[in-house]
């Protein structure tokens, strides 16, 4: 058990970043997306012998999106980006990237979030939040097209 | 990410991720899961001892109930006369007191650990 708890540990150091960039674009809320996180991965650890293999962050990933939907859906406020800290030196493209996912509808923030962010293929994404593929692909394609010209003052986006 | 970004968004967003640093965020996890684990084996622990209070109280039942039950050789004996003199409906009738029993016991252990497993999942 303890050295189950020590590969745990090891797996949540190596993608504890993706779990909670994600969670953190998802309640647009530094400490929210945290909470969540840390949420995503005890259930995961509760929940491991259901585990079928595969990406161990794509599974995490759907599970702090159904966390996220379960309970804080209702409290992310409207963009408090002054929770999230600059850290990296590019606070400032960080909190534009913040801003234009706030603007998003929530299903195209929740589809980029996802795909863009996390890395979810489409049918992941489409399996994690109970969407058809095709409304998943549509979300991403026209959230990626706000970002885009939201963001356009940053070269490439 | 593992994967190299493919345009500018996938890059903003990989550089999102990684200005993140850890920040004790690991060492809360396990301790969490620790505190958990602790928790779970609580749980299992009141569980399986009350389903062995349970078993224990079924299995002394029976041995209390021994006296007044009828003896195995002379019920199956019964159940055999029965059968071939009153019926099948009859037989079933004289025989329920004692299955009844046993099949509670069974029912009442089967719970038990149906309980046990879901609870120690969850």
């Amino acid at each position: 058990m303890a050295g189950d708890r020590q590969a745990f540990g090891r797996l949540v150091a190596r993608h504890q970043a993706s779990i909670r960039a994600l969670s953190r674009r998802l309640a647009r809320s530094a400490s929210d997306g945290d909470d969540i996180a840390q949420a995503a991965f005890l259930t995961a650890w509760r929940r491991r012998s259901t585990w079928r293999g595969g990406s161990f962050r794509s599974w995490v990933c759907t599970i702090a999106y159904r966390e996220f939907l379960n309970g804080r859906r209702a409290a992310a406020v409207e963009a408090e980006i002054e929770d999230m800290p600059g850290e990296g030196g590019q606070g400032g493209e960080r909190l534009d990237l913040m801003r234009a996912m706030g603007a998003l509808d929530a299903s195209e923030r929740d589809a980029i979030a996802l795909c863009l962010g996390a890395g979810l293929s489409h049918g992941e994404a489409a399996l994690a939040m109970g969407a058809p593929l095709g409304s998943v692909k549509s979300w991403v394609l026209r959230g990626r097209a706000k970002l885009q010209k939201a963001l356009a003052a940053y070269s490439g986006a | 990410m593992s994967q190299q970004p493919e345009d500018g968004l996938e890059r903003m967003f990989a550089a999102d991720e990684a200005a993140i640093r850890d920040d004790g965020f690991t060492q809360r996890v396990v301790e969490q899961v620790e505190r958990a684990d602790k928790g779970v084996l609580w749980r299992r622990t009141a569980i399986y001892g009350a389903g062995l209070a349970g078993a224990g109280f079924a299995v002394g039942g029976i041995f209390e109930m021994a006296p007044h039950l009828p003896k195995m050789s002379g019920w199956f004996d019964g159940v055999v006369s029965a059968v071939s003199t009153a019926g099948v409906e009859d037989a079933v009738q004289n025989a329920s007191d004692a299955t009844q029993l046993a099949i509670v016991a069974v029912l009442a252990g089967v719970t038990f650990l149906v309980a046990a497993v879901t609870l120690q999942n969850r």
